[in-house]
């Protein structure tokens, strides 16, 4: 799914954030959105959806960041979450080598319902906790490689890697968008909304309908 | 609804779209050099034209080499200008002049280093910032909920009349010549869709000389607007098929709310006790999701649900005289709450309005703050629809049917409990711990509440009581670090920010 391009410019994109319960993925996501000082009053409760804009050589960015249930009960549920996504996080915790065994079997479940559409990064967190690792850098890396994905080690706790994390991959997704490099492409009174229809000044061209609940069915005109 | 419908987003900012294009040179050059960027918001900005040269200079300040958090503007009038940053406020270097800071956005140049961007109350430059009367679009901006301000909004547009006539003329062929049987929802679903592309496809033709239309939040308005409209329209015939659809499903869900209302608990659930408040206007909000007509008018009463959880939450807290900031609510507790709303509340034909927004409502944006609403609310339906109801029945209710009636319930747990250890509680017998544990738990919340003891025993034993997935082993410590977020955490000290 093509990420969306605001009447302003800006890239509106889907993140999910997956993997376990208790690796720390709503940490993460916290300390990336909130550290900043920031006036525009995220509400301090909201954990599971939250947005953050960031500018990359003057192409604005709009994540909008979803946090996905990790608890073995809601497993079943995942792909109503990342569906359409661009961008998917998997978390592990690199003390906890069955998190990252569950870290692999959500990269299966995300290539197997999105392929390859998706920007992946593979995140070992709580890296403060060095000594307790038990997963080794070279296999994490390894797999990453092997999946199409990049890895990254990160510490919500003392905010290391966050940062370096998100902008590796609003990197990605602006490469895959294929603008970064002529940001003045966008033309700021051209719109689409996801329908398929794109109005500029001079024209205006419907494409076939996307999503909603559209197609099939039986006409039933009498 | 957009991601941001204040006027004041960086994305129709004047001074910043005129940095993207009038003044690049001048912006590139204070991005390459890593200075710092003020944007003042666009209900302060002077007039198009007035934005020269020199006013957009006199926001790019250059860091001083000698002073931290000191910067110079790079033109003014020849001169340079000293600021300071304190905290929330860019002053003067004599004080004589200072504007408020409302935020900071992440940037970076061409070579990915970063720079900051201020988002600032008024300009720089003293005497310019004459407020406009009205910014453009901002009336038009404000959010608009029901369908008569939906229509009012529609009725801004210099061909509102004609296009009405002509989509009402639709709309009525649509009554008249169509029927809506049960098992062809889709592709209903598929014509009212087209209705609205042909309406929303007329009102942005008809107005393209109109700048108004050019903004993508307005465009959002008209689609919802005329979403609303014509699902109005046809909710009658639409929306009575879909209750006859779902009436077994509608029926059985309802049951099943009332067979969990009292037992589906967020303490049953192993949720954190800040979690266990009473959320009785959260439950009568919910209940007016079926005085809605249209899918999004439902949908935005669920958001309200949503956003009243979380109100609920803090206020409890607050209540109970702790310090602090209750845990962020992470995606599973979210799920988990609103399950235990959902059931709690009078919901006849809750299944069928689910169905009704995800076939009904076309999302202008995809993947914004809407459709994550309603995936949650689907996360919570399935969760009950498929809950284990005996895992949430209280205990006695539960040995009745399965213990045979002369065993009883050996001696020791009653009179071990309190005796034991809160480490060793986890090798209870999950709702044996659950039974036994309220003498404990009432001690400990008092204690508690008179900060005697601390926090981590309190949840470690709640949740080792009740929680079966991985919290256990895990301190109350780890657990708001890693999944809860330490933030905003009660009595730990949060990390000093970098």
């Amino acid at each position: 799914m093509a990420a969306r391009t605001g009447g302003g410019g800006s890239l509106q994109v889907k993140v999910v954030l997956l993997g376990e319960g208790c690796v720390g993925k709503t940490s993460i996501v916290l300390r990336y959105v909130q550290n900043q000082f920031n006036d525009k009053h995220i509400q301090t409760l909201q954990a599971s959806f939250l947005q953050k804009n960031l500018t990359i050589n003057r192409r604005r960015l709009c994540l909008n960041i979803w946090d996905t249930a990790g608890q073995e009960r809601y497993h079943a549920l995942g792909p109503i979450y990342y569906r359409d996504s661009h961008a998917a996080i998997v978390v592990y915790d690199i003390t906890d080598e069955d998190s990252f065994t569950k870290a692999k079997n959500w990269v299966r479940e995300l290539r197997k319902m999105l392929g390859d559409s998706c920007v992946l990064v593979i995140v070992g967190n709580k890296s403060d906790l060095e000594k307790n690792k038990v997963i080794q850098e070279k296999d994490a890396q390894e797999y990453a490689a092997s999946v199409g994905a990049k890895h990254f080690y990160t510490s919500a706790k003392q905010n290391k890697g966050i940062e370096e994390m998100f902008l590796d991959l609003s990197k990605r997704l602006l490469e895959k968008e294929g603008n970064n490099s002529n940001p003045s492409s966008t033309n700021p009174s051209s719109t689409r909304r996801p329908g398929g229809i794109t109005v500029t000044d001079d024209s205006i061209r419907t494409d076939r309908p996307s999503g909603g609940g559209g197609g099939g069915g039986g006409g039933c005109c009498g | 609804m957009a991601a941001n419908n204040s006027a004041d987003d960086l994305e129709y900012n004047e001074f910043y779209r005129a940095l993207q294009t009038q003044y690049l040179a001048l912006y590139e050059r204070a991005q390459s050099d890593c200075w710092l960027v003020c944007v003042p918001i666009s209900a302060s900005l002077p007039p198009p034209p007035d934005i020269s040269y020199n006013f957009v200079a006199a926001h790019l300040l250059e860091p001083s080499k000698l002073y931290r958090d000191e910067y110079s503007s790079l033109l003014t009038s020849g001169k340079r200008k000293v600021w300071r940053l304190e905290s929330k406020e860019l002053k003067t270097i004599d004080d004589s002049y200072c504007v408020r800071v409302l935020s900071e956005e992440l940037a970076y140049n061409r070579s990915f280093q970063h720079y900051r961007m201020l988002m600032i109350d008024r300009p720089l430059v003293e005497g310019s910032q004459k407020r406009r009367k009205t910014v453009t679009n901002d009336e038009l901006l404000v959010p608009k909920r029901t369908l008569k301000e939906q229509l009012e909004l529609l009725a801004n547009f210099q061909k509102h009349t004609e296009i009405k006539r002509e989509v009402d003329k639709r709309i009525d062929m649509f009554r008249e010549n169509y029927m809506v049987l049960e098992g062809f929802l889709t592709d209903a679903s598929s014509r009212i869709e087209n209705l609205i592309k042909q309406a929303y496809t007329s009102y942005i033709r008809e107005h393209q000389s109109d700048k108004k239309v050019h903004d993508r939040r307005i465009q959002e308005m008209i689609w919802i607007a005329l979403e609303s409209y014509i699902v109005t329209q046809l909710h009658g015939k639409v929306y009575s098929k879909i209750i006859s659809r779902h009436r077994k499903e509608n029926q059985m869900f309802y049951e099943r709310c009332k067979e969990l209302s009292s037992t589906l608990t967020p303490a049953a659930l192993g949720l954190p006790v800040d979690y266990s408040c009473p959320y009785k206007e959260t439950i009568e909000k919910l209940n007016t999701m079926s005085q809605q007509n249209t899918p999004i008018g439902k949908l935005y009463c669920l958001q309200e649900t949503i956003d009243n959880i979380q109100t609920d939450v803090k206020n409890h807290f607050k209540s109970s005289l702790r310090i602090g900031e209750p845990v962020p609510l992470p995606s599973d507790d979210l799920i988990s709450l609103l399950a235990t709303i959902i059931v709690q509340a009078n919901l006849n034909f809750f299944p069928s309005d689910v169905y009704y927004i995800e076939n009904f409502h076309w999302p202008f944006s995809e993947g914004e703050k809407l459709s994550f609403v309603l995936v949650t609310v689907r996360a919570a339906l399935e969760f009950i629809k498929s809950a284990d109801v005996d895992k949430y029945l209280p205990t006695k209710q539960k040995k009745k049917t399965s213990l045979p009636s002369r065993v009883t319930p050996p001696i020791h747990s009653s009179l071990a409990l309190p005796t034991v250890p809160p480490s060793l509680l986890k090798l209870h017998d999950e709702e044996e711990g659950k039974k036994e544990v309220p003498p404990l738990n009432e001690t400990l919340e008092k204690l508690k509440r008179l900060r005697m003891i601390d926090d981590n025993i309190v949840t470690d034993r709640n949740n080792m009581s009740t929680k079966p997935e991985k919290q256990e082993g895990r301190s109350f410590f780890e657990r708001l670090m890693y999944d809860d977020g330490v933030m905003s955490s009660v009595d730990f000290p949060s990390p000093s920010k970098s």
